[in-house]
């Protein structure tokens, strides 16, 4: 495969073991560039930038990385790359490597795959990756994934359509005989809060922990939930017209008018 | 009808206001805003790091401007009094769940208004909204709900530019109410600026816009010398006249019906099999 100009992100920061590991596998083939967050933005989702301005630090280049940190969300990250950072438009953006699984409704907050669909608004090609990682500290627990990422780019990179973002998960323990085309998983969601009071007597919810009740078709057939619980690596594509065709016919009857 | 009205925007808006109270004549309306205006925070979370704090306000008043041509417009927040109003220092997607979750757990409501937004939220606008994701957290919840948006205005929307938009949604409220959409699916509209109701062309239904938004920052430098970059308004080209900018740009008041399932089905098989490949290579 010929060497692709790739751009990393993330949302935990661009120091993070899983971007450092991913960057110093693709960057013996690849021209590689970092543009991370500089705080982690776990949970930021799409969320943009737009009352105050961004800065971007370089830091020091490893293996040939440039590495950038700014100060906003992983998708100014993306935006600000594209416009400003990068001298050309990149091949491709991958988005990861996540500690935790991005599927279902979560993949709307989760700042890795929001991150990759903001690639695709741009025409890029991208792709999210998420892994559930044992020892989320260390390098060495996200290298077998950078590197089953390095070695099947061409098959993974031939694969995205436009409009469309790749969204893959990796189970704890993976094998090539277990991949799967995977939908999302719908349901509905019943998250839990604890309803506290703090030192100054003012009410504040936490989440206690989020529960859903899945579509039970979603998780016996296809759902990406169905195959990570069966250890499958799972690959959903994710378009970027979000409409519903299937009810235009219910809105047309629906009296909806001026 | 039980309406919860959600915005990511500060209780004393214009739209808030305004809104609440013309559809509290007919319905129980409860109204969660945000400390202050929350813009472009799509589905973003804060629970992962910190809590949530909610003040609950029953009754607002502030003092009406004397100057003001039309007392009752402008003195909004003053005759809200009765509306259950939840102000949180979080971000907008937070609100609504804990909204759903545990303050409205016990009546839920029978729509969710997301909104007044201001400036449309048109095409790849649909992924970066507040509201947006306030009224994708509502469908989660499985609620039924609506998100409205209007022409950007500096500041914040004026009571001209309101208006129109609040008789579309009075009129049209408990048809949203009713309609079955199915469990991931929800109304996004965009209503073009007008001076009278009647000068809305129509209505129109309409696929989402394409993604041919350009976004640029400004680069500049701070009084320290320092390099910075700041986001301009995202530009794009004009695009179809079939979709919800083309509808939204001729006039149109244009309604989208957004599912959050954004699998391609198309895809799926062939995906599958192209996987077959991996490690054989």
């Amino acid at each position: 495969m010929r060497p692709l100009k790739i751009l990393l992100v993330n949302e935990q920061g661009c120091f993070h073991p899983g971007i450092v590991a991913l960057a110093k596998e693709l960057s013996g083939k690849h021209q590689v560039c970092i543009v991370g967050p500089l705080q982690s933005n776990e949970g930021m989702g799409h969320a943009l930038t737009t009352g105050c301005p961004l800065r971007a630090e370089q830091f020091f280049v490893l293996n040939k990385v440039k590495i950038f940190g700014i100060n906003g969300t992983p998708c100014d990250c993306v935006n600000l790359a594209i416009d400003k950072l990068l001298k050309s438009k990149p091949d491709l953006i991958i988005s990861g490597i996540d500690n935790k699984t991005n599927r279902g409704e979560t993949i709307y907050s989760s700042g890795v795959v929001s991150a990759a669909i903001a690639g695709t608004i741009q025409g890029i090609k991208s792709i999210a990756i998420s892994a559930v990682i044992e020892n989320t500290k260390r390098e060495s627990s996200y290298v077998p994934v950078a590197r089953v990422i390095s070695k099947e780019l061409k098959t993974i990179f031939e694969n995205i359509r436009d409009e469309v973002t790749l969204n893959i998960n990796f189970p704890a323990k993976f094998t090539f005989k277990k991949v799967q085309a995977a939908r999302l998983t719908t349901g509905i969601v019943h998250n839990e809060y604890t309803e506290e009071t703090n030192p100054f007597g003012k009410t504040f919810y936490w989440l206690k922990s989020p529960v859903t009740a899945y579509n039970l078709e979603c998780l016996e057939q296809f759902g990406d939930i169905y195959w990570l619980k069966k250890n499958f690596i799972t690959v959903t594509p994710l378009k970027y017209d979000l409409t519903d065709a299937s009810v235009f016919a219910t809105l047309e009857k629906s009296g909806i008018k001026l | 009808m039980n309406i919860l009205i959600a915005t990511a925007n500060n209780k004393s808006r214009n739209s808030v206001g305004m809104l609440a109270r013309a559809l509290s004549k007919k319905h129980k309306v409860t109204v969660a805003s945000m400390s202050s205006d929350s813009g472009h925070r799509a589905q973003a979370f804060s629970f992962v790091n910190a809590p949530t704090r909610v003040n609950k306000i029953t009754t607002v008043s502030a003092p009406a401007k004397k100057s003001a041509k039309n007392k009752e417009e402008t003195s909004l927040v003053a005759n809200m009094d009765g509306i259950a109003i939840y102000e949180f220092y979080s971000n907008p997607a937070d609100a609504m769940s804990i909204m759903l979750g545990e303050i409205m757990l016990n009546r839920p409501p029978d729509l969710v208004i997301c909104g007044i937004s201001n400036g449309t939220n048109l095409g790849p606008d649909i992924y970066s909204s507040s509201h947006v994701g306030m009224a994708m957290e509502a469908v989660y919840f499985g609620k039924k709900a609506i998100v409205v948006a209007t022409e950007f205005e500096m500041g914040d929307n004026s009571p001209e530019t309101l208006k129109p938009v609040i008789q579309f949604v009075e009129k049209n409220i408990e048809k949203f109410a009713k309609l079955d959409l199915g469990p991931q699916t929800f109304l996004n509209m965009n209503l073009p600026k007008v001076d009278d109701y009647k000068d809305f062309k129509g209505v129109k239904f309409t696929q989402m816009g394409k993604t041919n938004t350009k976004y640029i920052f400004e680069p500049g430098v701070d009084p320290k010398g320092g390099k910075y970059f700041w986001a301009r308004r995202a530009e794009r080209e004009a695009s179809g006249d079939d979709d919800d900018m083309g509808a939204y740009n001729a006039g149109y008041i244009s309604v989208t019906p957004i599912s959050y399932d954004s699998t391609e089905f198309d895809m799926i098989d062939g995906l599958g099999k192209a996987l077959k490949k991996l490690g054989k290579a």
